[in-house]
C-alpha cells in the first residue's frame, strides 16, 4: 500500500503541470457540477416544494360577510373534511395611492386581509422585510408587489375609498406562496395584511369579505375541488360564498409563467454537468495513455496488475481530490446568489443554503468518472507484459492514426498547417471530447446572446401592448365620462377601451378569460400577438384563440364553434390564432356586446402622439378624477425573472467557455507532450520555432473552427428549441419576432468564438512547443 | 581544401557551471570532403559535439563555426534554416515521423525550405532511386526494416544537398548486414564529394569507412588520426599533433 501511494504521489510531482491542469479542470467542473445540480435541484418542482414548506392552501373561500358569520365559518373545515384551516380572515378591497412613488398617480388595487399574525396552520406567510403589523395604521405588503411597484418600509399608502382617506405604513414584505406574481395574473389583486380589527374601519360603506384558508389530507383533483366547493354552497346561505380560489389553478399559472426559466435551469443544469464531465474523462484519459511507459518501468519492478491500476487512479485521484476541494466549495458558494436569483425570479422565498446534496453527488460523480476514465486504460495496461508496456508508451505512434481529409491537406497550404490538421484528427476520440467541450461553450455564448437581445424586446412588446398609459376605472366613474377625459387631452392620438369577460368552449373543462376591443388596438401592439391567420374584423362572432385553446378544443383557424357568453350562446368563428399570455381568447366588441349589451369596458389603453410627455399625461388625466382613476403609465424594462435568466446565461458562459478552452489547453498538452519526439525531429530536420508554433495552434484552431461551427448550429437549435418549448407551456405559439435575434450578422461572430476559445487554450502548449530543446528530447530517448 | 567545421575551444557543460562537462575546451577543424568518425566509449561527447555541430545545442563555451557561420549567434530561428539548408542529419534510431508516408518523410525538409513542390518530388524520386528504395515511396515507416528505414532517414537528409552529412551512430540500431549496406551507401555518397562527420563506437567500422577518426574521451579530445593507404591499419596511421594540454 505504501509503495502504491509512494509512487502515486511522486507521479504527481513529477508531471507537476498535468497535475496542476487537473486540479484546475476538476476545480471548474466540480464548481459547474454543484451549481448545475442546485440549478436542477431549484427548477424541480418549485412551487411544490415552497408550497408544501408555507403550507400553501389547497383551496381559498371567499365569503360575502353580510351573508356569514365567523362561527358559521369556522365549522365549515368539518363540513369539507378540511385537516386543517385558516381564519376566517376579514377582508375589503381597496384602492391605494402610494404617497413616495417615484412615478406620477401610483394607484393600486389591494385586497386588505385581516391576520393576526405570519405563522398560521394554513398558508404561513414569510417574511422577507421588517416586521408584522402591531397597530392600526400598520400593513405588511405582498413581496412581488413591492418589488414590481418600488414600494419600501416605511412609505405610505393611502386608502382612497376609506373615510378620512387613511394612511397605512409599509413595515414588513411577505412571500404569500398563496399568490406569486404570477397569480396576480388571476387574482389580479395583491394581497396585504393588517390587523383584524382594522379592516372594518377600512372597509367603511365597502363591502366586508372573510376568507378561509383550508388544507386537505391529500391534495385534492380539480374535480374534487368542485365538489367541495359545492358543499359548501349547500352548508351556507345562499350568496355566502362569493368566490373560490384552487392551489392547482395557482400552480398552472405559476409554472406557465415561470415555464422558461424553469426549462432553462433545467437544461443548463444538465449540459454543464456533461460538458464538466467530458471534459474530466479526456484529460484523465490522455493523462493515461502517456504514463503507459511508467506501467511498464513498475511492472518490471513487480507491482501486481491490480497494484498497477490503483497506482495509476492515485495518480489521477489525488490532484482530482484536490481539485473537488477548492472547486465544490466555491460553486456551492457561488451556488447561493445564483439560486436565490432564481428564486426571486421565480416568485419564491430565498433557500437559506445550497443543498449538501448536490455537494455530495457533485463529489461522488467527479470521482467516480475519474476513478472510471483512469481504471479503465489502466486495467489495460496492467494485463500487458513489462515489456509490451514499455514498448507501448515509448513507440513511435501507429501509421493507422487518422489523417485529415485530403481536401485538407492541400499542397498549397504551408507544410506546418497540414502537419498541424493531420494532428487534429490523429486521435479521434480525444479530438471529439474537445471539440463537445468547445461546442457546449459556443452553444451557451450563442443562447446568452440571443436570450440578452430577445427578452428586452419581449418585454417590450408586451409592454406596449398596455398602450402608452394605461387607465382603469372603478364603478364610479362612468365609460362616457373617462372617455371624455381621455380624448379630452390634446395627447391623445387614440384610446381603445377594454372589456373582459368569460367564454365557455365546448371540450374545455372550464371558461376561459377574454378580453374585448373597443376600437383597432393593433397600431399600440396588438397585432405582434397574431401568429397565424388575419386579425378580427369590425363585425360579431369572430374570435382569436390561443394555441393552448385550439389545442384543448380540437380547433383550429377557421373554425367555427357554439361558445357560451355570459350565459348566452353565441356562435363563434376562429380567425386567428393569438400568442396572448393572460387570455385565452381576444374578441371585437361588437361579440361581447352581442351577448352582453350592458357589457362597459373598465380599462383604456392609450396611445398619445409622438413626443408626448406620457407622466404628464397621467397627471392632467388624474387631475380630473384623483380618486377613482388608476393611471399606469407602461415602462419597458427588464424584471426579476428576465435578470436571473441573464445573469445565469452569463455566468454559465463564462463557466462553460473556460471550462472549453482549459480543455483545449489540457488536450494540446498532452498533445505536445506525446509529440514532444516529433517535435524534436522536425526541430532537427529545420522547423523554425514559429513554423512549429502554427502547426500547433493548427491543430487546435481546427478544433476551434469544427467546435464553434457546430456550438452555433446547436445553440441555434437550442434557442429555438428553448423558445418553442416556453411557448407551448404557456398554451401559445412563439411569435415570429423571437427569432428575428437569430441573423447571420450575429451568429457568425458568435461562432468565431469557438475559434477564440481554442486559440487561448492552445497558445501555451504551442508555445512550449516551440521552445522546447531538441537535445534534450532526443537524448532521452 | 576548406575548413567546413570548426571548433574552438568548446565546452558544453549540464546542470550550470559545476555540473558535469559532456565536453571540455575541444578544438576541432574539419575539411570541406573529409570522412570523419568520432569515436569513444559511452559518456565521451561524441553525441554532444555531433549536436553542437548540427545547431540542434548550444556549447557553453567556445565557439562553433559551421560553413562560415557561427552558430552560437544565431537565434533558433536562424539555427533551424541552417539546419535545414547546409546540415543532414541521421539518427541511430531513424526518427522518421510515422504518420507521414516515405515520400512525406523525406520532403519534408524541402517543404520546410520552401523548394518548389515538382523539384522537391524530383529531387526526393532520384534520392529514392540511388538508395534503393524507390519502391516503398507510399509506405509507412512502421512496416519498413531497420534498414530501410535508415536509407529513408539518409535520403531525408540529402533532399536540400546539405554541405554536410551528420550521422549519429546509424548502425546502431541495425543487425550486421544492414548496417553494412548503410555504411556502403554513406562510404559512397562520401566518394561522391560529401562531407560526412560519422559518431561510432565501433572502431573496426571506423577503420575501414572513414578517413579520420578522432578520438574523445571525458569529454576531451584524446586521439585524432588521418587513416591513409589503401590497407587502412593502426599501423598507417599519420598522427595530427595534439597540443599537450589537451592530452
Amino acid at each position: 500500500m505504501r509503495a502504491i501511494f509512494t509512487k502515486a504521489w511522486s507521479e504527481v510531482r513529477r508531471r507537476r503541470r498535468q497535475s496542476a491542469v487537473i486540479v484546475v479542470m476538476v476545480a471548474l467542473a466540480g464548481g459547474t457540477i454543484t451549481l448545475g445540480l442546485n440549478l436542477l435541484l431549484e427548477s424541480s418542482h418549485p412551487y411544490d416544494r415552497a408550497f408544501e414548506a408555507q403550507k400553501g392552501a389547497h383551496l381559498k373561500v371567499f365569503y360575502d360577510a353580510s351573508k356569514v358569520t365567523p362561527g358559521e365559518l369556522a365549522s365549515t373545515a368539518a363540513t369539507i373534511g378540511a385537516a386543517s384551516f385558516a381564519g376566517p380572515w376579514p377582508d375589503v378591497y381597496a384602492t391605494v395611492l402610494h404617497r413616495e412613488a417615484s412615478q406620477a398617480n401610483p394607484r393600486y388595487q389591494l385586497d386588505l386581509v385581516g391576520r393576526a399574525g405570519p405563522d398560521e396552520p394554513v398558508e404561513i406567510l414569510r417574511l422577507t422585510a421588517g416586521r408584522w403589523v402591531q397597530a392600526p395604521g400598520e400593513v405588511v405588503v405582498n413581496h412581488s408587489f413591492a418589488e414590481q411597484n418600488g414600494v419600501h418600509l416605511g412609505d405610505h399608502l393611502i386608502s382612497l375609498h376609506t373615510t378620512g382617506k387613511p394612511v397605512l405604513t409599509v413595515v414588513g414584505e411577505a412571500v404569500d406562496i398563496g399568490q406569486t406574481s404570477a397569480g396576480a395574473s388571476i387574482t389580479t389583486t395583491q394581497r396585504a395584511w393588517v390587523l383584524p380589527a382594522h379592516v372594518a374601519e377600512l372597509a367603511g360603506e365597502h363591502g366586508l369579505g372573510y376568507q378561509m384558508a383550508y388544507r386537505f389530507p391529500l391534495a385534492p383533483s380539480q374535480s374534487q375541488l368542485r365538489d367541495t366547493t359545492e358543499r359548501l354552497r349547500d352548508s351556507l346561505p345562499t350568496g355566502a360564498v362569493s368566490g373560490s380560489l384552487s392551489h392547482l389553478a395557482m400552480r398552472d399559472a405559476y409554472n406557465a409563467t415561470n415555464q422558461f426559466l424553469l426549462v432553462l435551469l433545467l437544461a443548463f443544469g444538465v449540459i454543464a454537468l456533461a460538458a464538466s464531465l467530458a471534459t474530466i474523462v479526456n484529460l484523465v484519459l490522455g493523462t493515461v495513455l502517456a504514463s503507459y511507459r511508467e506501467i511498464g518501468v513498475i511492472k518490471a519492478l513487480g507491482f501486481t496488475p491490480l497494484e498497477v491500476v490503483a497506482t495509476l487512479v492515485a495518480g489521477i485521484a489525488i490532484p482530482a481530490l484536490a481539485g473537488c476541494a477548492v472547486g465544490i466549495p466555491a460553486g456551492a458558494a457561488l451556488s447561493l446568489p445564483l439560486v436565490n436569483q432564481a428564486a426571486r425570479g421565480l416568485d419564491l422565498p430565498s433557500p437559506a443554503a445550497v443543498s449538501p446534496f448536490a455537494a455530495a453527488v457533485a463529489l461522488a460523480s467527479i470521482l467516480l468518472s475519474v476513478m472510471l476514465a483512469a481504471a479503465l486504460p489502466a486495467l489495460r495496461a496492467g494485463r500487458m507484459s513489462a515489456v509490451a508496456a514499455i514498448t507501448a508508451g515509448s513507440a513511435p505512434r501507429s501509421a493507422r492514426a487518422l489523417r485529415a481529409p485530403r481536401q485538407l491537406r492541400h499542397p498549397r497550404l504551408p507544410r506546418p498547417v497540414s502537419l498541424g490538421t493531420d494532428d487534429a484528427f490523429a486521435r479521434p476520440l480525444r479530438s471529439a471530447l474537445t471539440v463537445l467541450a468547445i461546442l457546449v461553450g459556443v452553444a451557451t455564448i450563442v443562447v446568452a446572446s440571443a436570450l440578452r437581445e430577445a427578452l428586452p424586446r419581449s418585454l417590450e412588446t408586451t409592454s406596449r401592448l398596455n398602450g402608452d398609459v394605461s387607465v382603469s376605472r372603478g364603478n364610479t366613474v362612468s365609460d362616457n365620462r373617462v372617455m371624455a377625459i381621455l380624448t379630452g387631452q390634446p395627447q391623445t392620438q387614440q384610446v381603445v377601451a377594454v372589456g373582459r369577460g368569460t367564454v365557455v368552449v365546448p371540450g374545455l373543462d372550464y371558461p376561459i378569460d377574454s378580453i374585448a376591443f373597443r376600437g383597432d388596438p393593433r397600431d399600440i401592439g396588438w397585432s405582434a400577438t397574431l401568429v397565424r391567420g388575419r386579425w378580427l374584423g369590425q363585425g360579431p362572432g369572430e374570435v382569436l384563440l390561443t394555441r393552448r385553446v385550439l389545442d384543448q378544443a380540437h380547433l383550429d383557424v377557421g373554425s367555427t364553434f357554439d361558445a357560451v357568453i355570459a350565459g348566452r350562446p353565441l356562435r363563434l368563428h376562429v380567425v386567428g390564432e393569438t400568442g396572448s399570455l393572460s387570455f385565452g381568447a381576444l374578441l371585437a366588441w361588437s361579440t361581447l356586446t352581442t351577448a352582453q349589451p350592458q357589457v362597459q369596458p373598465d380599462r383604456y389603453l392609450v396611445q398619445l402622439r409622438p413626443g408626448s410627455n406620457a407622466d404628464g399625461f397621467a397627471a392632467a388625466v388624474q387631475a380630473q378624477e384623483p380618486d377613482f382613476l388608476t393611471i399606469t403609465v407602461s415602462r419597458a424594462g427588464l424584471d426579476d425573472s428576465a435578470n436571473a435568466i441573464n445573469t445565469l446565461m452569463s455566468f454559465l458562459s463564462v463557466i462553460l467557455g473556460l471550462i472549453a478552452a482549459v480543455g483545449v489547453f489540457s488536450t494540446m498538452l498532452l498533445h505536445v507532450r506525446e509529440r514532444s519526439r516529433d517535435i524534436a525531429i522536425l526541430k532537427a530536420v529545420g522547423m523554425t520555432p514559429r513554423q512549429l508554433l502554427a502547426m500547433v495552434m493548427t491543430c487546435g484552431a481546427v478544433l476551434g473552427v469544427v467546435g464553434g461551427l457546430a456550438g452555433m448550429l446547436a445553440g441555434t437549435h437550442i434557442y429555438r428549441g428553448l423558445v418553442t418549448q416556453l411557448a407551448h407551456g404557456i398554451g401559445v405559439s412563439p411569435p415570429p419576432f423571437a427569432f428575428d435575434v437569430l441573423h447571420p450578422s450575429t451568429l457568425y461572430p458568435l461562432g468565431l468564438t469557438g475559434l477564440a476559445i481554442a486559440l487561448a487554450g492552445a497558445l501555451l502548449p504551442a508555445r512550449r512547443a516551440a521552445r522546447s530543446r531538441v537535445a534534450e528530447v532526443l537524448r532521452s530517448e | 581544401m576548406t575548413t567546413l567545421v570548426e571548433l574552438t575551444e568548446v565546452s558544453k557543460r549540464y546542470d550550470g557551471v559545476s555540473g558535469r562537462a559532456a565536453l571540455d575546451g575541444v578544438n576541432l577543424a574539419i575539411d570541406s570532403g573529409e570522412f570523419t568518425a568520432i569515436m569513444g566509449p559511452s559518456g565521451s561527447g561524441k553525441s554532444t559535439l555531433l549536436n553542437l555541430v548540427a545547431g540542434v545545442d548550444r556549447p557553453t563555451g567556445g565557439r562553433v563555426n559551421v560553413a562560415g557561420e557561427e552558430l552560437s549567434r544565431l537565434n533558433e530561428a536562424r539555427l533551424a534554416r541552417f539546419r535545414r539548408a547546409r546540415v543532414g542529419f541521421v539518427f541511430q534510431f531513424f526518427n522518421l515521423l510515422a504518420n507521414l508516408t516515405v515520400l512525406e518523410n523525406v520532403l519534408l525538409p524541402a517543404q520546410l525550405q520552401g523548394t518548389r513542390p515538382a523539384q522537391a518530388r524530383t529531387r526526393a524520386a532520384e534520392l529514392l532511386a540511388q538508395l534503393g528504395i524507390a519502391d516503398l515511396a507510399g509506405t509507412y515507416p512502421a512496416r519498413l526494416s531497420g534498414g530501410q528505414q535508415q536509407r529513408v532517414a539518409i535520403a531525408r537528409a540529402l533532399i536540400n544537398q546539405p554541405l554536410l552529412l551528420l550521422a549519429d551512430e546509424p548502425t546502431g540500431a541495425l543487425d550486421t548486414h544492414g548496417g553494412e549496406q548503410v555504411m556502403e551507401l554513406i562510404e559512397g555518397l562520401h566518394r561522391d564529394g560529401q562531407t560526412v562527420v560519422l559518431v561510432t563506437h565501433d572502431a573496426k567500422l571506423a577503420a575501414r569507412h572513414a578517413g579520420r577518426v578522432v578520438t574523445l574521451i571525458d569529454g576531451h579530445v584524446n586521439d585524432d588520426t588521418r587513416l591513409d593507404g589503401a590497407t587502412p591499419t593502426p599501423h598507417n596511421l599519420v598522427k595530427v599533433r595534439i597540443p599537450e594540454e589537451q592530452r
